[in-house]
């Protein structure tokens, strides 16, 4: 097996690296600090092809088979950091609330029974996301890794040194395909839906508690303004009614639809 | 190795604004503006062409750049160009409906197009959910389009391959949408999840990678805002475009109703140019396939581009392709 070809992997390296000193806490550059995780990201994944290259002709499935775990976990580190904003808390909190709700505080200890539900419906939705995911990486990481060695085995004679950024591509199509072929999947549309669904429960709970808060204040609330609006709405639509017969055009000649029908009868060449 | 000018080119063209053709403001209701492009020809060919993007993101990128600009492309070919801007939807606009979107602004702006140029009819171009809009309307208002164009616009939205529909059907939109609006951060992350490899890892690779070419730099953030420039949605017209299109495929089964009134593609009959993205993930090419069994016309055209959704307006190939076909196409229809 010819190594060389890993070298073309400096690009990434230099990338990491390069970007590393503007993504740091205190970087002249404000705003690159999101580049951080990127540029890590990189220098990973460069190191991890560069062990796969070092084992490979040594314990090729033993090499594969760390190729694909590191394809796999660094790639569900995407998905973690994409739904952390939207990460809630799970079981325990929700244990406490599954008693029946009793005494003065009765409707609010319900109101906060509904929201601890939608929020371990929301955990469960997300861990459901997360094993899909992981079957689209894993099915991914297996099919990349095994197009590589086949690309590199004796019979198919000495492997052209593939450009960096070829390899990157065909690792970025071969996980597109899995991951389109998990995402439209029932299961996957499934949690999906689930995940969102729940988590408009949970906001409709925490809308309600900080009305009847807002109330207890003499604050304004969404659905005073939302009366208003409609009503606002209302004496708009009236005095559009009131105005529309002064406004309205003339009606288009008559002659004009049955010539515009005439000119859409020709079929014109395809 | 990384272009030692990649991180301060891209520092000084961070702020490159998108927008290059000229344009008046010619009419305001609330946040919806209507524009007139100012023409680049000696002289018009028929009558005014008017532009209806989409309400989920910015029209901007009809005319993001110089070298990247439908609009002006077409003003060139001597095209009368008028675009329908939908603005920012805030908290009062919660309750504004698809109705009040066709029947209400897009109305009002044909007939402020047809009294200021003393006509009875016009050419309307709708792009990706404004060329729903604009079939919607010109089914109810058949005798107000001369020809229709639409652009990437979805007509069947149950196709094998249109991940968002098959995604869309899964969720309580109602409960989603709740009493509000619908955040357009939350679109943003719908739309990234449908190639999440390419569009929120390669796409910066390559980025990276790439040479420090000022004006490579300055287009690739233009796309990037307007990417992510991404208006809230007004939550009556979501609620109703979710449900009545995505889950229950109604306009290309004849049962969209637009207040009160059904639309029926039949009544379209006025020439037809549907141009297609043919590598669409958005918009999958089969849902826009389906507008020539839909209409009533028997002038339909079909352009299609091996494209995506978005290539079809910034690449090279678009530029080249997509503004002659849509000017010759109208100025054989004039």
């Amino acid at each position: 097996m010819n190594h060389d070809w890993w070298s073309a992997f400096s690009p990434f390296t230099a990338w990491a690296q390069a970007a590393a000193p503007f993504a740091a806490p205190g970087s002249p550059l404000p705003g690159a600090a999101p580049w951080a995780s990127l540029a890590t990201a990189a220098e990973r994944f460069a190191a991890a092809f560069q062990r796969y290259a070092a084992d490979a002709s040594r314990d090729p499935a033993g090499a594969a088979s760390a190729l694909s775990e590191f394809l796999r976990d660094q790639s569900l580190d995407l998905l973690r950091t994409s739904l952390s904003g939207g990460t809630v808390g799970a079981g325990g909190e929700a244990a406490a609330f599954a008693i029946p709700a009793l005494g003065l505080t009765r409707e609010h200890q319900e109101r906060a029974q509904r929201a601890a539900a939608a929020a371990n419906r929301m955990a469960e939705a997300q861990r459901r996301l997360a094993w899909l995911w992981t079957d689209a990486l894993r099915d991914a990481a297996t099919q990349f890794v095994a197009a590589l060695a086949s690309a590199s085995t004796p019979s198919a004679g000495p492997a052209a040194a593939p450009d960096a950024r070829e390899l990157y591509q065909r690792w970025v199509d071969t996980a597109e395909k899995a991951y389109a072929q998990v995402a439209h999947g029932e299961a996957f549309a499934a949690a999906l839906g689930e995940f969102v669904n729940a988590s408009a429960r949970l906001r409709d709970e925490w809308q309600d508690m900080v009305e009847h808060w807002a109330k207890s204040i003499d604050l304004p609330t969404r659905s005073e303004l939302d009366t208003l609006g409609e009503r606002l709405r209302a004496v708009e639509a009236r005095l559009r009614d009131l105005h529309a017969p002064a406004a309205k055009r003339a009606p288009a000649k008559p002659g004009n639809t049955a010539s515009r029908a005439r000119r859409g009868k020709r079929r014109s060449p395809q | 190795m990384i272009d030692p000018r990649l991180l301060p080119g891209l520092l000084a063209a961070r702020d490159a604004a998108p927008g290059c053709s000229a344009k008046d403001l010619v009419r305001r209701s609330g946040k919806v503006r209507l524009y007139r492009y100012r023409p680049l020809a000696q002289d018009t060919k028929g009558p005014p062409l008017l532009i209806v993007y989409a309400l989920v993101n910015r029209p901007y990128m009809m005319d993001l750049e110089e070298n990247r600009s439908l609009i002006r492309e077409l003003l060139k070919r001597g095209v009368d160009v008028y675009l329908v801007d939908w603005g920012y939807p805030d908290g009062a606009d919660r309750a504004t409906s698809l109705a009040d979107y066709v029947d209400g602004e897009l109305a009002a702006c044909v007939e402020h197009v047809l009294a200021a140029h003393r006509i009875d009819d016009l050419n309307l171009l709708g792009v990706c959910q404004g060329g729903v809009l604009s079939l919607c309307y010109t089914a109810l208002h058949p005798q107000r389009v001369r020809n229709l164009v639409t652009m990437v616009t979805p007509v069947d939205f149950h196709t094998p391959r249109d991940l968002l529909s098959k995604w869309a059907r899964k969720i309580d939109v109602a409960a989603f949408v709740g009493r509000g609006n619908v955040a357009g951060d939350a679109l943003n992350a719908l739309f990234l999840a449908l190639m999440p490899f390419r569009l929120a890892q390669q796409k910066y690779v390559d980025l990276w990678l790439g040479d420090a070419d000022p004006a490579r730099l300055e287009s690739f953030m233009r796309v990037e805002r307007w990417i992510f420039d991404s208006p809230d949605q007004a939550g009556a017209a979501f609620r109703e475009f979710v449900t009545w299109c995505y889950q229950e495929n109604r306009l290309i089964r004849g049962t969209l109703e637009i207040g009160d009134r059904r639309v029926d593609l039949k009544k379209i009959v006025c020439p037809v140019l549907n141009i297609v993205a043919a590598r669409d993930h958005i918009v999958p090419r089969e849902a826009s396939l389906a507008l020539r069994d839909a209409v009533g016309s028997n002038d339909y055209r079909l352009e299609e581009f091996p494209l995506g959704h978005i290539g079809l307006y910034v690449s090279a190939r678009a530029r080249r392709e997509v503004p002659a076909a849509i000017a010759d196409w109208l100025a054989a229809r004039a």
